[in-house]
């Protein structure tokens, strides 16, 4: 007999009527559990994203905003905190410069240096990386 | 086989409009043959047992997004085979971590032979390489045409016909070996 014969005789183990009602009553339990594990999941994760998030979000931007420039009349940034321009690859020479590569800068930050041309100076305040 | 396919895209109708006993209905109409495909991609009773339900865990998870654009039965294959595949991916990671455990254990674990036929044909379809020995299983016990194979394994039909070829060579040449020992 050819190869393919003898596979296509192969025995498969006979499944009494018990065995599949067996599995199915197993496969509902699991399917329950499941459910009830995903219902948590989700819970879980609605928890996290209502209360968790925004307060990570608040933490993060007050340790943002700490970044403060003083714009001065001659239209250029001076640092006036801690804080090293260098560490953060960034330097600014000019508003034009800041307006020109806005993608840099918060909106806020835009706003205040149309504020810089009106006053002369102004504090900026904004988030790094943005 | 149509009338199964109309029995089956009936139910699934029935299970989206709330009827959940459709769903074991389902279950009944296809258990066998995935049991049966799945206890010769794994070997033994107890792996297949499991397979099957993970694999209908995932049919009742997805099965309202089942459209009836191809047969219910290639879907569901394709759900066995990625089931089966996952299984296997874990078995290589434990067997990596364990010293004690080899392939030869994990075979034997509760295997086949205690109600086959053919103890050293199985044994042998059981050491193909897993992409033969599923290309073989589908082809021949599934009797399933190799556009259906290459869909459930997501391979080209050319690459399914020459695992096939090599599968059955392989498969001659081990056994021709067997009966001369």
């Amino acid at each position: 007999m050819s190869i393919k014969n003898q596979i296509k005789n192969l025995r498969n183990p006979k499944l009494s009527q018990n065995h599949v009602e067996k599995f199915i009553n197993d496969l509902k339990v699991e399917i329950e559990i499941r459910k009830k594990r995903n219902t948590k999941r989700i819970v879980f994760s609605s928890v996290f994203i209502i209360f968790l998030l925004p307060i990570f979000s608040y933490i993060t931007f007050l340790s943002d905003s700490n970044d403060t420039y003083l714009i001065s009349e001659q239209n250029s940034i001076e640092q006036k905190e801690d804080f090293n321009l260098d560490q953060h690859n960034l330097h600014f020479e000019s508003i034009d410069y800041i307006i020109d590569n806005s993608d840099l800068i918060i909106s806020e930050c835009v706003l205040s240096c149309d504020m810089a041309e009106e006053y002369n100076s102004c504090i900026v305040n904004f988030a790094l990386g943005i | 086989m149509k009338s199964k396919q109309n029995i089956t895209l009936k139910l699934i109708d029935k299970f989206k409009n709330g009827d959940e006993k459709a769903f074991d209905e389902i279950v009944k109409l296809h258990y066998e043959s995935i049991f049966n495909l799945l206890l010769r991609l794994v070997g033994n009773k107890l792996d297949a047992d499991d397979l099957c339900q993970e694999t209908f865990i995932r049919v009742y998870k997805y099965i309202k997004k089942f459209k009836g654009k191809s047969q219910f039965s290639t879907w569901l294959y394709r759900i066995a085979y990625n089931v089966a595949n996952t299984f296997f991916r874990k078995q290589k990671i434990q067997q990596f971590f364990s010293y004690d455990i080899n392939e030869e254990t994990i075979i034997s674990n509760d295997p086949i032979e205690d109600y086959e036929m053919n103890p050293i044909l199985s044994k042998n379809i059981n050491l193909l390489p897993k992409k033969q020995k599923s290309i073989l299983v589908f082809r021949i016990v599934e009797g399933l045409k190799y556009k259906e194979i290459s869909k459930i394994m997501n391979i080209s039909i050319n690459s399914a016909k020459v695992n096939y070829h090599y599968a059955i060579e392989t498969l001659k040449k081990r056994i021709k070996e067997s009966n001369v020992n």
